[in-house]
């Protein structure tokens, strides 16, 4: 029963549209703060530094915006659906990291960043990975199942074998 | 259709991209309509010309380096400075390490008025007339309750008089306030910071290894215990 609704073209559409407005939402966020997410990456202390720090800090954004639109508009959702949940991936990997290291910064996940008040962060840091963990179920099963309603681009792929 | 619906959308993205990138669309950042004449100035004689720190201690004979990242305009800077100020100054009396102060004006991205850049000129104007240290501690007490909204050329220039500058320095004091002599101080050093990737602020390190934050949390005795367990 819970198979037949995770795999239902509708559920898959119903993924794409709550992914492309959380991608939506982040991206345009930081592509309104100077530098991007710049100084957010910088935060996680990643030994990332100089013009790749900035390069990034410009790229991130725009990834999260392209991958909102092709998730809208139903356009390379296999594709779409592996960036973002690779992307995801390293999200939480970055926010581990920092947490186990002890240091106490804001995600910057939708914009803002850098170091914070440590009160309270363990609880900041779970939620935010088990939000990113949530979201990061609906892009695999969009990656394992990139069919869906309404794509504008559907995927000349079979059914799922499961 | 579809495809070509698909391939139009992707060249847009793509062109977006190009422009965003060759920095022709820019979203934030923008120059602060209010006040359109942003000084030059120089970056003082009397900071570091390779990084731009300010030496708290130049006659010290230690050997470590404990160096710290504020921005005038950030809350966290101001507790520590209220929590840790004395303790900073007890370890340069005691001389267990020379001290620097690297500013940034990142904040400035965030607001309108400029108005880290501006007091860290200030701080630059108040070092040259002798009352660098105290006009920093002045600063940092006086930070407006809401972050972003900063100070007037007036207050700047009041901190200064509260830090003890007066007669003809103070004339001069005033006039390199309001004119950003040693604006390009700020300038450089929050490149510096952009460079290095600092994570943030207040960011404090020994020798370059950046100091836990549980050091701060568990207040004065514990930081002075850091620094001095750590020096060389």
């Amino acid at each position: 029963m819970i198979k037949k609704i995770w795999n239902h073209d509708y559920f898959g559409l119903l993924a794409r549209l709550v992914l492309a407005g959380v991608w939506g939402f982040a991206g345009f966020i930081k592509l309104g703060e100077e530098g991007g997410a710049r100084d957010a990456i910088a935060a996680y202390r990643l030994g990332i530094t100089g013009d790749l720090l900035t390069i990034l800090g410009r790229l991130l954004p725009i990834v999260e915006v392209l991958l909102a639109v092709l998730l809208l508009v139903g356009m390379f959702v296999r594709w779409s659906a592996l960036a973002s949940t690779l992307l995801l991936g390293i999200f939480i990997v970055g926010i581990a990291q920092v947490w186990a290291r002890g240091y106490a910064i804001d995600c910057g996940c939708f914009g803002g960043g850098g170091d914070v008040d440590p009160e309270g962060r363990h609880v900041r840091y779970t939620v935010e990975i088990l939000r990113d963990v949530a979201f990061m179920a609906l892009s695999v099963r969009l990656l394992r199942n990139p069919r869906t309603a309404f794509s504008l681009l559907p995927e000349s792929v079979t059914k799922e074998k499961v | 259709m579809g495809k070509k619906i698909g391939i139009g959308l992707v060249a847009a993205v793509m062109g977006f991209v190009i422009l965003y990138g060759a920095g022709v669309i820019n979203f934030g950042g923008s120059a602060d309509p209010t006040n359109t004449e942003v000084p030059v100035g120089v970056v003082p004689a009397f900071v570091d010309q390779t990084d731009a720190s300010w030496l708290l201690n130049p006659e010290s004979k230690a050997t470590s380096n404990l160096v710290i990242w504020e921005d005038p305009q950030c809350p966290a800077c101001a507790l520590f400075e209220a929590g840790f100020g004395t303790s900073v100054k007890k370890l340069i009396a005691d001389d267990v390490v020379r001290v620097s102060l690297r500013p940034t004006t990142f904040l400035d991205r965030g607001y309108p008025g400029r108005n880290s850049a501006r007091a860290v000129n200030a701080w630059a104007c108040a070092i040259e007339g002798g009352a660098g240290l105290k006009f920093h501690d002045t600063l940092y007490a006086n930070q407006p309750a809401k972050e972003g909204t900063g100070w007037t050329d007036e207050q700047l220039q009041g901190f200064g008089a509260e830090a003890g500058i007066s007669g003809s320095a103070k004339t001069t004091f005033d006039k390199c306030v309001v004119e950003g002599t040693y604006y390009k101080w700020g300038v450089e050093s929050t490149k510096m910071f952009d460079d290095l990737g600092v994570p943030g602020t207040p960011n404090i390190s020994l020798d370059g290894v950046e100091m836990p934050v549980d050091v701060l949390k568990q207040g004065p005795a514990a930081f002075i215990a850091w620094v001095t367990n750590n020096a060389k």
